[in-house]
């Protein structure tokens, strides 16, 4: 009887890369939802301004514009 | 920061006034990950509109009565099929916008609320429901699951379900 056997796990990284060497799909949304939250953090936004900040967002931002646009939202109030 | 065992009662009672209110704006997209902010009820003129032509017009001129902004795993059904979900590409044309583009101008006609995780589902006109589930439970990242812009308070349904409140200002 053929014995069965665990396969080592890949080395090859679990997140698949796009194009641009960003993430694809789930990975990318994550990617996203951490850059911005971890923005949120870094300056304290309230849920107001973490809410501005999202209608300000367009997708051509790193993490440092989009904490200057953090810190443009806490600014107006 | 408001923490209070009534906020559950508070969530319940806000949730049943977004019946009959309409869906005039969704905002998500390119850059904004799986968040999703749906605007709910009256139109609010804002003081200062918003500086992005990524979003609509409208969504740029006002705020809303309500507002359903969504951090968690969400997905969207009508009677027969699953339409979208948080993890859909989500660029212009994508899977996404055009899934959360449906509830745009349709009322919402029920809500469910299923203890204790709050998850909620939105039933609006057309047949078009909105599934929110909570998964934001790790204690670590402290992540928020939804948060609800009433007219006076914005309740949380924070990481591991747990409420909080805080009053609602506008611009």
């Amino acid at each position: 009887m053929k014995k069965l056997r665990c396969v080592a796990p890949s080395k090859e990284p679990r997140r698949k890369e796009g194009k641009h060497g960003q993430f694809r799909g789930r990975d990318a949304k994550r990617a996203n939802d951490s850059v911005v939250n971890r923005v949120v953090k870094d300056i304290g936004l309230n849920k107001k301004e973490r809410r501005r900040l999202h209608d300000m967002l367009d997708g051509s931002q790193d993490y440092d514009e989009i904490k200057r646009l953090g810190q443009l939202v806490k600014g107006r109030n | 920061m408001i923490f209070m065992s009534n906020l559950k009662g508070d969530l319940k009672n806000e949730i049943q006034k977004l019946i009959g209110k309409e869906c005039w704006a969704v905002i998500a997209g390119k850059g904004r990950g799986s968040n999703v902010d749906l605007r709910i009820g009256e139109k609010l003129p804002m003081k200062e509109p918003i500086n992005n032509l990524s979003i609509s017009e409208d969504a740029r001129k006002y705020d809303s009565e309500y507002a359903l902004f969504i951090l968690c795993t969400w997905r969207i059904d009508n009677d027969e099929k699953v339409v979208c979900g948080s993890w859909d590409y989500n660029l212009e044309n994508g899977k996404m916008l055009k899934g959360l583009n449906l509830l745009i101008g349709n009322k919402i006609l029920d809500s469910y609320l299923t203890e204790p995780a709050l998850d909620l589902t939105l039933r609006f006109s057309s047949n078009i429901n909105i599934k929110i589930f909570c998964d934001q439970t790790n204690e670590k990242d402290d992540y928020d699951n939804y948060d609800l812009f009433t007219p006076t308070e914005i309740i949380t349904v924070g990481s591991q379900s747990i409420l909080k409140s805080e009053p609602r200002e506008f611009d």
